[in-house]
């Protein structure tokens, strides 16, 4: 424990100095930092570890890249234009009810795809104008667009978490959809409720929404947004619905589908122009992502993932769940997906005396808010892009922090009351 | 204009370095991952009558690196037939192990043997990018050192690629999550055009179906703090030969193991859809691998041999691991331990049970003799054969 020890603190030094005093991006001194931990263990430079963990993302960011380009070519092709206000003209009457639709808008794509960041690529570009269009602040709406995307983690059908726990104790993922919709529906309407509706007074003016979504260039046709998009979601969807005859594309395959039908639908868009801009916007992120595989590849080698598992397994039950409480949202942040395993497992395995299904569907909320924690924030990050905030990522943070502590003592206090809250099955 | 052209003349630098780097890495890559793909040689010991390709079975994986050697153990003399499954999970190496002990020390007397070593052969071939366990690790023998190959629970992502958002199994339909798609413990009985892993369900499927199998018994490995370790899975129509196996272990050979009855509502797995879709009993052994265990140490060869791991003593000092557990680790002989004499305590007991299926094995050393004298004992040097021994 205490060799763990040391090449953790090890770890933490070098990305310190790394940072402060070479100046280094966070990637390399990530980077850095997990080569000295590696040496400190005994391990040498591990190329193959480095290589190895480099690629633990690849997949995910293959699906972020094409869904990137896709929104990218549908709003340069105006057809994201026209959806935003035929949405808009549609619901301005009633605020609560428009504001209802946009965050199920954010959260259908993750709830099918079992991808946050999907979600919020896919429509933080078309609910931003719009929530903003209100008279929301932008703050407020990259912090809506954000907590709709996390949640879009937990919302059944697909939640990649609960999937990963279910699995682990021989459970069948059957029987989460209806809890699974109550832990999504009660913190959406809160969303609603604190960041959209407190900021509408008196009826919306529909020509003043309309004003500030860009105009529609002349050559784009409905078609341009409703056929590609169409298709992403046709496809998506039969892929669930016809398993076993439908081959599975893979989701960047479906969004390049789309960017082809988006390209010939709407008005002429310079597709190297996309590319570029897309990938200018996403290389901090990529680079994070491959750091963060190499990180978490070394803190395996080296036992350090092991020390943060037992030192919080290993406590007394109540400062247990304390240390959930403070741990779960920073391990969804560098494990993503892989925290469910590394952290729900064994607790489901050491309290299985609890119920189980509403236990896991707890554990969820808690992990799925890693998503907007930096380093990696991939659905905060890319909510405060889509939407154009521009402020510090830490004033968005902060103005949707409160929530996210909320949802996340929501998310313990079900696992520790789990076998109370079994009506909601 | 001279900015632009040195502005050119920078990008076309950059992307000539980036494609330098690339060929550089991917012809390093490239030999590695033809290197991965190399198998243990495996010695064929005395009933060894036939070594057959799981694509006899299935000819839509053959020329693929999940084909695999089945290996035949015929005493001539009729009986009942079984099929041991190794490797079915790559990372679980003591059911692999135990088939190696079985085909290089087993004496056939009656009935058949088959036994395929590694089950989902491309597994052993690729690792999860983010546990950090080691390739391959060894086994200390009185002539050397026996090198071994440890995998991934899933699939080579190379052969099946890339995961839906959720797994649909066929053909119950019921949804997990989507990465279980690679895992053939979750994809039987598997489908003759269905993705890859199901194609390798459907192979052993039918080998089961044309080899007329009587029993199939499936070795695996978990986390210590698994609740089902030290367990027989059965399905209902082997559940009287699980229970007579566990009982006779615990009383004969002090070797306490647990019998479970397979859930109706887990889908893919053998102890539930063989039992379901073939004429043969089956049951699925677990034991524990503490390198699965995310409660541990460094991930290194010796905890895959020794399973010593400080973290995990001090979850069991708190009572959180399910198997008896302390300083001494689960060493490999324990976990081959259990499987060769739950193997054979299972072959016994239907031979009992079903005289018409009788199957008589001999010459594997059991739980005790591996404890005393070590795994390595018992295993051939492939060195000392020709080529058509391996």
């Amino acid at each position: 424990m205490a060799n763990a020890l040391l090449v953790f603190v090890v770890m933490v030094a070098i990305f310190i100095v790394c940072m402060r005093f070479f100046k280094m991006p966070t990637t390399l001194a990530m980077t850095f930092g997990a080569i000295a931990g590696a040496v400190t263990a005994g391990f040498g430079v591990p190329i193959r570890r480095l290589a190895e963990g480099s690629t633990a993302y690849i997949s995910f960011l293959l699906i972020v890249v094409s869904a990137a380009i896709f929104m990218d070519v549908l709003k340069e092709s105006g057809g994201l234009n026209i959806l935003v206000r035929d949405i808009t003209k549609m619901f301005y009457k009633v605020p609560f009810l428009l504001l209802l639709m946009l965050a199920m808008v954010v959260m259908f794509p993750g709830a099918i795809t079992g991808s946050g960041t999907v979600a919020v690529l896919a429509t933080g570009g078309i609910v931003g104008p719009v929530l903003l269009g209100m008279g929301i602040p932008s703050v407020d709406v990259a912090a809506f667009v954000a907590l709709c995307g996390v949640l879009s983690l937990i919302a059944p059908p697909v939640n990649v978490y609960a999937m990963v726990m279910a699995a682990g104790i021989n459970l069948p993922y059957s029987g989460f959809d209806k809890p699974l919709a109550i832990f999504t529906l009660i913190p959406t309407i809160f969303i609603v409720l604190a960041y959209g509706v407190r900021w509408i007074k008196g009826p919306l003016a529909l020509e003043k929404i309309l004003k500030g979504i860009p105009e529609v260039p002349e050559e784009a046709k409905r078609a341009a947004v409703y056929a590609p998009i169409a298709v992403v979601i046709a496809f998506m969807v039969a892929v669930r619905v016809f398993p076993h005859s439908m081959p599975n594309f893979g989701m960047p395959l479906i969004f390049v589908i789309g960017i082809g039908i988006a390209y010939l639908c709407g008005a002429r868009v310079n597709l190297w122009k996309s590319f570029t801009n897309s990938f200018d916007s996403l290389i901090s992120i990529i680079g994070i992502m491959i750091a963060v595989g190499i990180l978490v590849n070394m803190m395996s080698l080296t036992g350090v993932k092991g020390l943060f598992v037992t030192t919080v397994l290993i406590l007394p039950a109540f400062l247990l769940y304390v240390g959930l409480f403070a741990i779960l949202p920073f391990a969804g942040t560098f494990l993503a997906f892989g925290a469910a395993a590394v952290f729900g497992l064994p607790y489901m395995w050491a309290s299985l005396g609890a119920n189980p299904v509403v236990a896991i569907c707890g554990l969820t909320l808690c992990i799925s808010l890693g998503a907007m924690i930096p380093p990696t924030a991939l659905v905060g990050k890319f909510a405060v892009s889509s939407v154009g905030f521009e402020g510090e990522y830490s004033a968005f943070i902060k103005r949707s922090g409160w929530a996210m502590v909320l949802m996340n003592l929501a998310g313990i206090l079900s696992v520790y009351f789990a076998d109370s809250l079994t009506f909601l099955l | 204009m001279v900015d632009k052209e040195v502005d050119r003349r920078r990008r076309y630098t950059k992307a000539t370095i980036v494609l330098i780097t690339t060929l550089v890495f991917t012809f390093a890559a490239s030999k590695l991952i033809m290197s991965s793909y190399e198998v243990e040689p495996i010695v064929k010991g005395p009933s060894v009558r036939e070594v057959k390709r799981l694509s006899h079975y299935h000819p839509g994986i053959a020329g693929t690196p999940g084909d695999t050697d089945v290996y035949f153990l015929d005493s001539g003399t009729p009986g009942g037939t079984a099929l041991m499954l190794g490797g079915i999970h790559a990372t679980e190496v003591a059911g692999m192990l135990t088939s190696v002990l079985f085909i290089e020390t087993a004496q056939v007397n009656q009935g058949r043997l088959i036994i395929i070593p590694h089950s989902n052969n491309s597994a052993f071939a690729t690792q999860p990018a983010e546990d950090a366990f080691v390739p391959v690790f060894y086994i200390e023998t009185g002539w050397g050192k026996r090198w071994f190959r440890l995998g991934d629970r899933l699939t080579n992502p190379v052969l099946q690629w890339p995961d839906p958002d959720a797994y649909a199994h066929y053909p119950s339909g019921q949804i997990l999550s989507g990465s279980e798609v690679r895992n053939l413990n979750r994809a039987f009985p598997g489908r003759p055009d269905g993705l890859y892993t199901e194609q390798v369900a459907y192979a052993i499927t039918q080998l089961i179906i044309e080899e007329d199998c009587d029993l199939v018994v499936d070795m695996h490995e978990a986390s210590a703090m698994y609740p089902v370790v030290n367990v027989m899975v059965s399905h209902a129509n082997a559940m009287d030969i699980a229970g007579m196996a566990a009982m006779t272990m615990d009383f004969e050979e002090g070797v306490y193991i647990g019998v479970e009855a397979s859930p109706e509502g887990l889908r893919g797995l053998t102890h539930r859809e063989v039992g379901d879709h073939t004429q043969a009993k089956v049951i699925l052994m677990e034991t524990a691998n503490p390198i699965m265990d995310y409660v541990r140490g460094k991930a290194t060869e010796e905890l895959v041999v020794t399973g010593k791991d400080e973290f995990l003593l001090m979850a069991a000092e708190r009572g959180m691991v399910t198997i008896p557990y302390d300083e001494n680790g689960v060493p490999i002989e324990e976990r081959v331990g259990r499987h060769s004499s739950g193997m054979q305590q299972i072959l016994s007991i239907m031979s009992m049970m079903y005289p018409d299926s009788a199957i008589e094995v001999e010459g594997v050393p059991k739980h005790a003799e591996l404890k005393e004298h070590g795994l390595g004992q018992f295993l051939k040097n492939p060195s000392d054969f020709s080529q058509e021994a391996l």
